[in-house]
């Protein structure tokens, strides 16, 4: 019997496709596997036991290398389908590279957050949540510096005797600016200057925690970007899968 | 070429497009499909790739199946658009016609 010859080809090219498929959901592999089949009887007429060895491997042949077929199942999980729906190109560009924004983002919010956090804002690289988060930092700082700032400027209003945070000097009277326009405690050269020797530490305090807080905020915000930077080619938008652009059902 | 060159991926993109275009005319059986694409030079180099691709379209919800007597042998499976499916081809229709116009432009001096 000559037949043993095609039948063998069709089933050892069908074989080699399915190991291929590697993990396919396996109602998805039986399909194609059904569907070439099919597709290799029509091209050799209808009839494998009348047709040739190599008719079959012709047609064979033609439907190309196991790994492509295979590639075209798998590759559309792999790769499509990983690409959120976004059609503007800047952000398909966004996660391919590794972003000049991001680092912009990261440094300039230690550096100058509203235009760091702007960047950041901007770029996909971020889930919006730890964007949230990562804003809080400093806004919270700053607040508290504010706050600061005021509880400060009351302090030294309403007496010369200083409850300000700023400073507590009890012989101050002379030197304690009293104008309120030169209470303002946020210029770190003027809460330094020099005054007689028992405010010293306490300005020194001061400046600290006025430097920690212009810089900790903005600065535990940068490093929290860095941190939650997401990789380039995970999907921030949403966990819907798209295969070419078109949803799937599964 | 590699699998992932701009050759290829604007084969898949071109292939999808022309499947919905010919189902949109009447329903095909997979290898009529194939027959047809393969008139074109070079679009369909592995035909086997239909396949999967018909598969995606059909869990898609852009194409449906259904099977039919053949006069030569066993029933054979037929593909047609679904509404869903054409929605897509009109969107793909308008898409190539801004990408084809663009190129145009760009191409010609």
């Amino acid at each position: 019997m000559n037949a043993s010859g095609p039948e063998q080809r069709i089933s050892d090219y069908l074989d080699r496709v399915s190991a291929q498929l590697g993990d396919t959901p396996e109602q998805e592999r039986s399909e194609i596997l059904s569907d070439l089949d099919a597709h290799i009887r029509d091209a050799v007429g209808g009839d494998v036991l009348s047709a040739s060895e190599a008719d079959v491997l012709n047609v064979l042949e033609r439907l190309g290398n196991p790994s492509e077929v295979a590639r075209e199942a798998r590759g559309v999980r792999g790769h499509y389908q990983q690409t959120p729906p976004s059609s503007n190109p800047y952000w398909a560009e966004q996660r391919k590279t590794p972003g000049a924004l991001e680092v912009g983002a990261i440094v300039l919010t230690a550096l100058f957050w509203p235009i760091g956090l702007l960047l950041a804002w901007v770029s996909a690289r971020w889930k919006t949540r730890d964007k949230a988060i990562a804003t809080v930092f400093p806004l919270a700082s700053g607040l508290i510096l504010l706050a600061l700032a005021i509880a400060g400027a009351v302090g030294y209003s309403t007496s010369g005797e200083s409850v300000s945070v700023v400073s507590e000097q009890p012989e101050s009277g002379s030197s304690a600016p009293q104008d309120p326009a030169q209470t303002e405690p946020r210029s770190p050269a003027e809460i330094s200057e020099p005054s007689d020797g028992s405010g010293i530490g306490s300005r020194f305090l001061a400046v600290v925690g006025f430097l920690l807080g212009v810089i900790a905020g903005p600065f535990i915000g940068a490093v929290y970007l860095a941190v939650k930077l997401q990789p380039r080619d995970a999907p921030t938008h949403s966990d819907q899968s798209w295969d070419n652009g078109v949803p799937v059902r599964t | 070429m590699n699998a992932n060159g701009f050759g290829t991926q604007v084969k898949r993109g071109v292939i999808e497009f022309c499947v919905l275009s010919m189902l949109n005319r009447r329903e095909h059986y997979g290898f009529e499909l194939v027959q047809e694409l393969s008139r074109i030079d070079g679009l369909l180099t592995s035909e086997g790739t239909i396949y999967p691709l018909l598969s995606r379209l059909r869990r898609a919800g852009l194409v449906s199946t259904e099977w039919r007597e053949s006069t030569s042998g066993p029933p054979r499976k037929y593909y047609r658009l679904t509404p869903e499916g054409e929605h897509t081809l009109q969107d793909y229709r308008r898409q190539w016609t801004l990408i084809r116009d663009a190129v145009n432009t760009l191409v010609s001096d």
